[in-house]
């Protein structure tokens, strides 16, 4: 098992390192130079060789990638065009956020669809239920869900905030009442996917010997459908859990917009409106790296689930 | 004495309405306490969807409409799910055709039987639990069992979780044994020492036995009577020296391998020809008559019943006895 982890771990390192430097060098020379995109389109030919020079946007880009790296690694990402800032204070304040909101929406998401499909008989109502609450939650745009909950929840009823965020400090009731229409609106939306997910390959378990044999020794339908079927069922819902979580680290754009939370996404797409490439290229390598992560993670808990990966190695 | 297991006009269907299909249809059968019965068709004749019957564990689509399955005095046919999960497992166990899917595999063979121990067995400390596992291991001769107790389904080859699956049967002391084809999946050597095991561990713990099979040499040696199926139906129910020495249904002959041709003098022939019927196009009168060489006209119009041939032997043939029409 550990040899299994080193062996998948080795591959993340390279792997962020080639595409790390993709990402740079498509945005700072083979899309055109970041001084013409932040001068515009009236600069002149000479401020813009000015700037290059002065940023050392002339030199090799093997050069100006690794003089990147090595301060990246320090944890300086440069400062933003637009704001001033440091990239770093600003992806500082606004990561944590976004990476609490995907941990709770793919996790309460997750577990909702492999329990509600492994408990709720199919073929009965409730069973018909979840397939078209499933459906129903894939279909509908965030944007309208989250405006609705907050209408209902919100405005109407006036059991729990509208938006914005608040900070652990507030203390732990208030941050999670301001987390619950957010992560609701985000997971109803993951249900949908992982539930479908889950139920195809659920069939497809249920229907193999071994489940029969399972009942044929006395056991009850629930255990039968927790013990044999669900640990043989939900490594593609692992799998699709880890990859949603690293894209969520580059935020949930809809979903922050309608709360107004200050997360990565809404950063992110301010970055490129402004062409603001240190921003855009700190947050799309640290998008990768999370990817990167939260997929040998889940690769990790799949081969702890099966023996047929975790002794072979 | 009464039998451990009394099957009466058991009717199995499939599917619903107009295009339901009869897999087991009007089924009489008996099974005495540490006896074994064999039961033999053709696939698709419906031995499947009789073991399942018995055990509660048929499939969604398909259900048992009329006859009564009496296990020990009780009938079991439309017993309730708790009441069934008392049974199987416990009072009957099952073995199944395919013992490279029979197990989870996710988890060790150990952790399997000691599933259904727990289940029955009330409660059982982890060290109890090792003590019992690993002795029903070495019953089926399964090599250095506090080793392999440990280990994963995919690390043993077929033989080995067949003979797990009947030491996860055997781990409760079952009063009924169901063999659905134990040995179909597995090289020939091998089933000779499946079947001996099986045999042995009978007539040490004294259970009653259902072994199912398409082949009637497996069941030559070790079923006191064998049951003979066509198209959901018995065609012959007889002790087996009758069934081997004075078989009295055209297809018991069949299935013997041994039913002379009429046109050809003494010529043997080795298979049946045609085959099973649709359960959709189930021919009239005798199921059996499309591909019967004995076949009359009466054969197709008449309602053909189980009658006795002889002492213990009854037959579902208009024409038996057949040696009168033997050439």
């Amino acid at each position: 098992m550990i040899r299994f982890v080193l062996k998948r771990a080795i591959w993340v390192a390279p792997n962020i390192l080639i595409l790390t430097f993709l990402l740079f060098a498509i945005l700072t020379s083979w899309l055109g130079s970041p001084s013409a995109m932040m001068l515009g389109l009236d600069a002149s030919p000479a401020a813009i060789s000015e700037m290059n020079r002065a940023y050392g946007f002339d030199d090799p880009i093997i050069q100006q990638y690794v003089r990147w790296l090595w301060a990246a690694l320090q944890g300086d990402f440069g400062r933003s065009y637009a704001t001033k800032q440091t990239v770093s204070s600003m992806i500082g304040s606004a990561l944590p956020i976004s990476i609490e909101l995907g941990l709770w929406a793919i996790c309460l998401s997750g577990f909702a669809a492999v329990g509600l499909n492994s408990l709720i008989p199919r073929g009965k109502i409730s069973g018909s239920l979840i397939s078209a609450v499933s459906v129903v939650s894939i279909t509908i745009p965030n944007f309208m869900l989250g405006a609705t909950l907050v209408y209902v929840f919100a405005i109407y009823l006036r059991w729990l905030p509208t938006s914005a965020w608040a900070p652990w400090s507030d203390g732990i009731l208030d941050h999670l009442l301001h987390l619950i229409l957010p992560v609701a609106t985000l997971s109803a939306f993951y249900f949908g996917s992982f539930s479908m997910i889950y139920r195809a390959e659920y069939r497809s378990v249920m229907n193999q010997l071994f489940v029969r044999v399972a009942r044929a020794k006395g056991l009850s339908a629930t255990r039968v459908s927790l013990q044999h079927i669900l640990p043989n069922s939900v490594l593609p819902v692992i799998t699709f859990m880890g990859i949603t979580l690293g894209q969520l680290m580059g935020g949930a754009v809809v979903t922050e917009v309608v709360f107004s939370l200050p997360g990565i996404g809404r950063t992110f797409v301010a970055a490129i409106r402004g062409n603001d490439y240190p921003v855009i290229l700190a947050i799309g390598a640290i998008v990768l790296t999370g990817m990167m992560v939260t997929n040998l993670i889940a690769d990790i808990v799949i081969a702890w689930i099966n023996p047929q990966v975790r002794l072979s190695s | 004495m009464t039998a451990l297991l009394t099957i009466q006009g058991l009717r199995t269907e499939f599917g619903g309405g107009d295009r339901s299909i009869v897999a087991v249809d009007g089924v009489d059968l008996s099974v005495e306490r540490g006896a074994t019965l064999g039961v033999v068709g053709e696939s698709g004749c419906g031995k499947s969807a009789l073991s399942l019957s018995i055990m509660g564990l048929l499939p969604e689509a398909g259900r048992v409409t009329a006859g009564r399955i009496i296990f020990d005095g009780r009938d079991i046919a439309h017993a309730s799910p708790a009441i069934m999960r008392t049974i199987r497992g416990k009072r009957i166990a099952m073995v199944f055709q395919e013992p490279m899917t029979s197990l989870n595999p996710l988890f060790t063979i150990g952790f399997q039987i000691a599933e259904a121990l727990r289940e029955h067995e009330g409660r059982l400390t982890d060290r109890a639990a090792r003590a019992r596992i690993i002795d029903v291991l070495h019953r089926v001769r399964i090599p250095s069992p506090e080793r392999r107790i440990d280990e994963y389904p995919h690390q043993m080859s077929g033989g080995m979780r067949q003979r797990v699956m009947i030491a996860m049967a055997l781990s409760c002391s079952p009063d009924l044994l169901i063999a659905d084809e134990p040995t179909t999946a597995l090289d020939v050597t091998v089933q000779a020492q499946i079947l001996d095991l099986l045999g042995e561990l009978q007539a040490q713990t004294g259970m009653a036995m259902i072994l199912i099979t398409h082949d009637l040499g497996v069941v030559a040696e070790m079923a006191d009577r064998i049951a003979v199926m066509y198209a959901g139906r018995i065609v012959e129910f007889a002790t087996a020296a009758e069934i081997f020495d004075n078989a009295q249904h055209p297809y018991t002959l069949g299935l013997l391998g041994s039913i002379p041709r009429i046109e050809n003098d003494r010529e043997r022939l080795l298979a049946i020809e045609g085959a099973v019927p649709s359960p959709l196009r189930l021919p009239s009168g005798c199921r059996f008559h499309p591909r019967c060489v004995f076949a009359a006209p009466e054969c197709s119009r008449a309602d053909i019943r189980l009658t006795a041939v002889d002492v213990d032997h009854v037959s579902a043939c208009l024409r038996a006895p057949v040696e009168g029409i033997r050439p």
